[in-house]
């Protein structure tokens, strides 16, 4: 019985020794981060905006691309022509629809993981602006995902339409699963974010404000966000206040400083914090900076020429179309190229900084809110305002009037449609405005949506002549759910 | 088990441990130890009288070894006590009987085979003779897993001892040595550099993303690793894999023999790490009863590789080559003056350029003439690179040990030495290793031990950088790759080391003259590890049956790389190279301030060169407690149960150092452009970084062994892991691992006790739990920081972002492994076979899945695979001739793993699975090689494949995610391995051959094949079979040379998959003349002369040829992969190693 207890006394005491060191395996293993002041959940927000961009597909898909078949430094990659040719596409790479899927949800799990951490502090009230600017960037991903992935906004379908997943809190489990709201549920949601985060939102917290929701881009974001549910009275009520008082001193000087940059001036000026007209920019992986310029399916010379030969518009437009032959494009963009392993690397990211929204679009928003109002005289002040930045003959004793914008049109007979009434006395204006605006956001995709709002159909013609038509209300116009996303439940969109 | 005998004659003079340790130095300092040894003997022989009782008579005799040779330092006890002496040097001893009655003597000495002589008063004088002890494969009477030691009766498990003569020697680093020796261990000599770790498997892989190395434990402790090399990373060339084998720091004298333990029962001690296997190594200590003093010397030289066993053309070939490209419309003046890179064609352009104004001429005339002569120069010079870069240096290694014992404590000191001056004009490595080790028995209760292990190591490599990986054209870039190997196999023989008067001939790279040899000169790694441990050893015996033992050791290593790039370096001329407009605007060394975008870039390097630092530091201490009590009940039932707990603390830290504008040649001095640094800052990076890893871990264990009548054993382990490396989440952290075992030993049972044929048999059985910690950390969400991606300063900002999100399910990886094994000895142990095949289910593996996105993380690692693997592996040892003077043994070991990975949600694009490292899939092996379909040559000589759609194509999309047109070719580890060792004995002369094998796996080609070349490619002898004129299409697979005209962007892609096509895979089955070895042992008779105690000489030449190879290698090694950086292969060698003791 005594070795008995000997036994029993040695195994305590071993077992004693580190018995003690609960707390023994509570170091964190590594130099991760932690998460405890309103400027760490500042910092973390700079993740919250996708670092990617829609330009490549969505300009590739209108009516702003052809078919440039071969030339030297030419590019065929296939995200670029499952693009042209409006394909699901099969590739996850820079450029492609999931590659943008992806980004978005990461930078909503960014915001959502913000959002959690404010939730749970003692002092939200210091965190106001961080819980601000985490619900514009939820809403700004979740917006432009469900106006690629679904329907545009239909007040008479949106209830029963499709949307993109709601993602409102952090995943903590491998594989959770998720449901596709309705558009009405996205929209809904989206404005209350929109609404409550305006509110919140202080410049002065940002060390960088163009790369992050200010007053001016959280406005700019809700002039967009009524334009496409048609409620006109908010869109020019948010507009008013990115605009303010002179809104031609804020846009892109096209015929004044722009006139005189080279082409490498331009492409570094059009993409920086320092030029007024960009209201948002994002850092994002993309081989767009030059696929614009160099991939097959892009900007032709046909189109060029529509577009932008001032014997074409009549308008003396000030763009600066360079490049020859295949390579036709207007200098917007230029790659940083962020190389891996070191600044001498080979290898790297190409990057673009894309302007997620910019002045022209919140005044192009306003006049076609003011037309929709019936309230002319505004919308063609507005209009003026930007021909006065962008005409290179520009006489404010002739400012663009009624009768200049009606006889472009007096030809055209096609009709615009939306999930509003739209009465024929506006049509022309609205097709100057979406003019105006394809040319004005070239190389950017934004003509894309313009496209799915008012049920445009596109047409596109290939090297050897034949002709490729998305109607008006092709199913391909909402691109398909991102493969992996299907494979894990995700109701497909019908084709 | 425990064997004590005291040999009196010592023990007063060391009851005091501290005295002992003060003896220890005694030898040392006056090298005189022989003398020293006998009088202690006599000394105590004295004492002893005085003590014993009166009526003693005395014994004497001289015992010889059977050539008749008297044999000094035999122990001499009488059984059942622990009184005793030692023979003298002429093999005399005289012992004291104490009573009158009869006994009976133990005689005994290492290596023979020990005898019982009885005596008595009558027979005073007893000579004995004792025979050499057979080395038998199974005669491991003690095992030991580095936790304890225990009866191999209780041992259940697949372990294989290896001795550490059978280990293939000549090996500076051991781990190098188990090639082929043991059945079920794979070694692969992916780099031949010396600390670089060979690619080691036991049973192949087990996990698919994690770690497969095996654990490696010495002396009781796990050898943690410096830095974490991952298994592709092995094969990189990266300077990292240097400090890649903690292994590399032991000197292969010290170690006394290996164990690999292989299945979940060998294994369970190891619970939650020992899922890749277990290497314990036990070093050596000090023997009871005997002093010695051994050294050993080995000489080693190496072969330079010859272009022989190359693929590689000659300068003619080659010229024919860029003949055709320069009439293809490639290699014009003007098109040369704007690459980057330029052989002998740009040196042609330059001279024509050249205007002497004293003698009125150009360095050449630019006449169709002047120009083929210059050419037709270059084309007979066939340099030997190899010959150039290599050196015929020889490598010497020394250790000296000094050992000595008896039953009151043991010591054993090294020292050993290795000094390679280099196989190449690029490196050198140099080692020290001092090694001590003391056991003592303080009181009959208490026993102490102490051991310090150090070693210094010095090495110098070509200086390197990491190479990275480029998906988007399917290719690997290295900048400045300067490995001598790598180059003499890329550079075209038609260039020159030296010109006509024997000065550098320079050539173009990087915009800035290159010559290899100055290059070599001028840019290096020099690197510096310091490995020291301390360890301690408690174990008192509380009672009879129970033990309590402590472990304790602490291990320091601080490794330094220094990358030196004088100003003289092409690297550093490259940061200056600004020549012309052309090359300022396209040298991506030079600085483009973004901010200023018209502005032309600049060079931000005006002087000196670069001191790139890095520093790798590792602070480990373990501690280990266990109790273990051990009952024999009758004879018949013995029981032991070990229970315990271990912790282990490890931090490490890495830190890198940019150093720029360093001058090497101003006193170092260094000249800063602010605008490097800028430059830096605007890329996104910085120019010093520090990362820190703490490790931290802790475990329970019990295990529990009964046996019964030494024919039926159960065994069973339980234990309890936990570590911090999973996350902040307490769920992950802790996990049980179990296992259960038997064996059967049907030789004890009475129908086999008195078989003839079979010696014994014993039948072993295991089922259990493994694990290993997975490559993912986030049980808890992990944010990292950085520094946004914006190309201007003012807009940039610190940045952090979710790495991981957290993953409430994260677990360890997990294995269910069954395995069944028979050990057979037949004839009299002369024949011994042991047979394992096992099963084993991997679970819980963690995998590189593919999500939804919607979560916000598209790719996570997570616990989602599974995989199975099965295998068969034995030893068959026989001796085939025994005779007096003539023996000759065959030792086989053969293994075949196959694995298959069952689960695995990942979705990998072609470039993944193409790679030569292969690619991980479903229902396919851990790593496939994959290839792309090649579908012959076009009309144009180009090549096609059967691409993504089906359609054949010259065109290949390698990021598509569709995989299935991609063709299977084979795994890349082998599925059988092995080796076969014949031994021949005459007299004292000992023949050993060795041979190693693999079967089964798939090499990928060098990716030779380019849509455009320059001249200073060097290609493969294939291209004389190239695609000439159409229709050769019909009788060859070597694609064209393109011209100028016909060449286009996307034909990069082509040329790249068909460097990845089914065209460009050879088979990497095996059969190599590993090392034959010639020893012979100096005769007793010659060691008297000489005053020693043993004396050998040995010959051997290592990896001396391969007896079978794909004959699509051309030659050329299959275990090697071209990887360039630090990167070697395994050399051909021949060694001469003289070993003495005293």
């Amino acid at each position: 019985m005594k070795k008995f207890k000997t036994y029993v006394w040695s195994l305590i005491a071993v077992s004693g020794l580190f018995f003690s060191c609960s707390d023994y395996l509570e170091t964190v293993p590594d130099n991760r981060a932690t998460l405890d002041s309103p400027e760490k959940v500042s910092e973390l927000l700079v993740s919250a905006y996708p670092d990617a961009t829609h330009m490549n597909f969505t300009e590739t898909m209108t009516d702003n691309a052809g078919d440039k078949e071969k030339g030297d430094y030419i590019q065929d990659r296939l995200e670029n022509s499952e693009a042209f040719f409006w394909k699901d596409h099969t590739t996850v790479e820079h450029g492609t629809p999931a590659f943008y899927w992806n980004a978005c949800y990461k930078a909503i799990a960014h915001a959502n993981e913000a959002l959690k951490v404010i939730e749970e502090v003692d002092n939200p009230a210091n965190y106001s602006a961080q819980k601000g600017e985490a619900l514009l960037a939820r809403a700004y991903s979740h917006f432009m995902l469900v106006n690629l992935f679904a329907k545009h906004y239909d007040p008479a379908t949106a209830s029963s339409d499709l949307g993109v997943p709601l993602v409102t809190e952090p995943e903590t489990t491998v594989f959770k699963t998720y449901k596709r709201a309705t558009v009405e549920e996205i929209y809904t949601s989206l404005e209350q974010d929109i609404v409550e985060g305006i509110k919140l939102i202080k410049d002065d917290v940002y060390s960088v404000p163009k790369y992050h929701f200010t007053k001016a881009a959280a406005h700019a974001f809700a002039s967009r966000f009524y334009l496409y549910k048609g409620e006109w009275d908010k869109v020019i009520e948010h507009a008013n206040f990115v605009l303010g008082a002179n809104p031609a001193s804020k846009l892109r000087d096209w015929n004044g400083v722009y006139q005189s940059y080279t082409v490498n001036e331009m492409g570094a000026a059009y993409t920086k914090a320092d030029e007024p007209a960009n209201l948002l920019l994002s850092s994002t992986h993309s081989l767009w900076a030059r696929g614009y310029i160099v991939y097959r399916y892009a900007l032709v010379n046909d189109i060029k020429e529509e577009l932008f030969d001032s014997s074409v518009s009549a308008f003396n437009l000030g763009y600066k179309v360079v490049g020859s032959e295949t390579l036709f494009h207007i200098h917007k963009y230029e790659e940083y190229f962020k190389r891996v392993g070191g600044a001498n690397a080979n290898v790297g990211y190409p990057m673009l900084m894309a302007p997620l929204f910019v002045m022209e679009e919140v005044l192009f928003n306003r006049a076609e809110a003011q037309v929709m109002k019936g309230d002319y005289a505004s919308a063609l002040l507005d209009l003026d305002a930007f021909y006065s930045k962008r005409s290179t003959n520009y006489n404010p004793s002739n400012p663009i009037d009624e009768e200049e914008i009606r006889s472009i049109y007096e030809d055209d007979t096609t009709q615009l449609t939306a999930h509003y009434p739209v009465a024929e006395e506006k049509m022309d204006y609205l097709k100057f405005i979406l003019d105006w605006r394809r040319r004005d956001f070239i190389h950017s995709g934004m003509r894309w949506f313009d496209i799915r709002r008012f049920h445009m159909p596109v047409v596109h013609k290939t090297f050897n002549g034949n002709e490729l038509v998305l109607q008006g209300n092709d199913a391909r116009k909402v691109l398909q759910i991102p493969s992996s996303a299907i494979a894990a439940g995700i109701t497909p969109n019908p084709r | 088990m425990k064997k004590c005998f005291n040999l009196g004659a010592l023990s007063s003079v060391l009851h005091k441990p501290l005295l002992f340790m003060g003896m220890l130095t005694v030898p040392l300092l006056s090298n005189a130890s022989n003398s020293y040894y006998e009088t202690t003997i006599t000394k105590h022989t004295e004492d002893f009288f005085t003590v014993e009782d009166q009526q003693a008579y005395e014994i004497s005799g001289i015992v010889k070894d059977t050539h008749g040779m008297p044999l000094p330092g035999v122990t001499v006890v009488i059984k059942g006590t622990t009184i005793g002496v030692s023979t003298d040097f002429d093999g005399k001893y005289t012992l004291n009987v104490a009573s009158g009655k009869n006994v009976t003597l133990v005689f005994s000495l290492l290596g023979m085979e020990t005898q019982e002589k009885a005596v008595s008063a009558t027979k005073k004088v007893v000579n004995v003779t004792l025979a050499e002890a057979s080395e038998q494969l199974d005669e491991v009477v003690i095992t030991s897993d580095g936790y304890r030691k225990i009866d191999r009766r209780l041992f259940t498990g697949a372990a294989t001892k290896v001795k550490k003569e059978d280990l293939l020697q000549g090996m500076p680093d051991v781990s190098r040595a188990l090639e082929g020796k043991v059945a079920g261990v794979s070694v692969q000599n992916v780099s031949g550099t010396f600390g670089a770790a060979p690619k080691i498997r036991v049973r192949g892989a087990s996990s698919i993303f994690g770690d497969t190395k095996p654990l490696w434990v010495v002396d009781g402790v796990v050898l943690e690793d410096v830095v974490d090399v991952s298994p592709d990373q092995l094969s990189s060339g990266d300077a990292a894999t240097l400090i890649g084998s903690s292994v590399a720091g032991l000197n292969a004298d010290d170690i006394e023999s290996f164990q690999i333990l292989k299945d979940a029962s060998a294994t369970a001690l190891y619970g939650a790490r020992a899922m890749n296997g277990v290497i314990v190594i036990t070093t050596k200590k000090g023997k009871n009863g005997k002093i010695n003093i051994s050294y050993k010397g080995e000489q080693t030289l190496r072969a330079k590789p010859t272009y022989k066993n190359y693929n590689i053309m000659n300068s003619v070939d080659q010229m024919s080559v860029y003949r055709e490209l320069e009439s293809k419309g490639w290699l014009n003046h003007a098109e040369i003056s704007k690459q980057s890179n330029g052989g002998v064609y740009k040196k042609m352009y330059d001279l024509i350029n050249t205007y002497y104004p004293s003698t009125g001429k150009f360095g050449l005339e630019n006449t169709p003439e002047a120009r083929a002569k210059f050419l037709q120069s270059y084309e007979r010079n066939n340099t030997d690179w190899f010959g150039v870069l290599f050196k015929n240096s020889i490598i010497q290694n020394h250790s000296l040990s000094l050992s000595g014992g008896n039953d009151k404590g043991n010591f054993y000191f090294s020292t050993s030495f290795y000094n390679d001056e280099g196989w190449t004009l690029a490196d050198d490595v140099s080692r020290f290793t001092v090694n001590a080790k003391a056991n003592v028995k303080a009181s009959d209760k208490l026993k102490i031990g102490f051991l310090t292990r150090g070693s210094i190591r010095q090495q110098t490599a070509p200086g390197t950088f990491k190479r990275s990986k480029n998906p988007v054209e399917g290719a690997y870039d290295r900048n400045f790759d300067i490995n001598p190997f790598s180059f003499a196999l890329n550079t075209s023989r038609v260039l020159k080391p030296y010109d006509d008067n024997g000065n550098y001939e320079y050539y173009r790279m990087n915009y800035a003259p290159f010559n290899i040899i100055e290059e070599l000169e001028n840019n290096q790694i020099e690197m510096d590890v310091l490995d020291l441990k301390v360890q301690g050893n408690l174990d008192y015996q509380i009672t009879d049956d129970l033990d309590y033992s402590f472990v304790g050791s602490l291990r320091y290593v601080k490794s330094t790389q220094e990358h030196k790039i004088t100003e003289k370096s092409n690297l550093a001329n490259a940061y200056r190279a600004d020549d012309t407009y052309e090359i300022a605007s396209s040298n991506r060394f030079l600085f483009s301030d973004l901010a200023n975008p018209n502005a032309l870039p600049v060079v931000v390097l005006p002087k000196g060169g670069f001191y790139n630092r890095k520093d790798d530091l590792l602070f480990n201490y373990y501690f280990r407690n266990s109790l273990n009590w051990n009952k024999t009940y009758n004879d018949k039932h013995i029981l032991n149960v070990l229970v315990g707990q271990e912790l282990k603390y490890s931090n490490r830290e890495n830190a890198f150092f940019d150093g720029v504008g360093y001058q090497y040649d101003r006193g170092g001095i260094p000249f800063i452009d602010y605008r490097f640094i800028q430059q830096q800052v605007q890329s996104g990076f910085s120019y010093y970084g520090m990362q820190e890893y703490r490790d931290r871990f802790l475990a329970y264990f019990s295990t529990a062994s009964y046996s019964y009548d030494r024919k039926y054993t159960f065994n069973g382990t339980f234990r309890y892991d936990g570590s911090n490396l999973l996350g902040k989440s307490k769920s992950a952290r802790w996990l049980p691992t179990w296992n259960v075992s038997g064996s059967w030993n049907a030789h004890e049972e009475d129908f086999l006790a008195d078989s003839d044929v079979i010696s014994y048999l014993t039948l072993r059985g295991t089922y259990g739990l493994t694990a290993s910690m997975g490559p993912a950390r986030n049980s808890s969400l992990i944010l990292m920081n950085q520094i946004s991606d914006r190309p201007y300063d003012s807009e940039r900002e610190s940045q952090m972002f979710i790495q991981s999100l957290e993953n409430s399910e994260l677990t360890w990886e997990k294995q269910f492994e069954t395995n069944l094994g028979v050990d057979l000895g037949l004839y009299n142990n002369r024949i011994n076979l042991s047979l394992d095949a096992y099963k084993r289910n991997g679970f819980d593996l963690i995998g590189n899945i593919r999500t939804s996105g919607i979560g916000g993380e598209f790719y996570k690692f997570a616990n989602y695979a599974d995989m199975e693997s099965k295998g068969v592996e034995f030893t068959l040892g026989t001796k085939n001739i025994q005779g007096k003077n003539f023996s000759w043994n065959t030792n086989l070991t053969f293994a075949h793993n196959k694995n298959e990975i069952t689960n695995l949600k990942s979705s990998p694009n072609v470039f993944d699975l193409v790679q030569s490292t292969g690619g991980a899939l479903e229902n396919y092996p851990v790593r496939g090689l994959f290839s792309i379909p090649f579908a012959g040559l076009n009309e144009d000589g180009i090549p096609t494949f059967i691409n993504e759609n089906g359609e054949v194509s010259t065109d290949v999309n390698f990021q598509s995610e569709n995989t299935d047109f991609l063709k299977y070719e084979g795994p890349i580890d082998p599925k059988v391995t092995g080796g076969l060792t014949n031994t021949f004995k005459y007299k004292n002369f000992k023949l050993n051959a060795f041979i190693s094998y693999q079967y089964g796996n798939k090499i990928r080609l060098h990716p030779s094949f380019k849509a455009r070349y320059s001249d200073l490619d060097a290609l493969p002898n294939e291209f004389k079979n190239r695609w000439v004129l159409p229709g050769d299409e019909k009788l060859t697979d070597v694609p064209v040379i393109l011209s100028d005209r016909a060449y286009d962007v996307n034909y990069e892609r082509t040329y790249n998959a068909y460097n990845y096509s089914d065209a460009r895979v050879a088979d990497g089955s095996f059969v190599r003349m590993k090392q034959i070895s010639l020893s012979y042992d100096f005769p007793k008779l010659v060691l008297d002369n000489l005053g020693l105690s043993n004396a050998q000489i040995r010959l051997q030449g290592s990896n001396l040829f391969l007896l079978y190879s794909d004959k699509k290698l051309n030659g050329q090694d299959p275990e090697f992969f071209r990887a360039g950086g630090v990167a070697m292969p395994v050399a051909k060698q021949y060694t001469m190693s003289l070993k003495i003791g005293f």
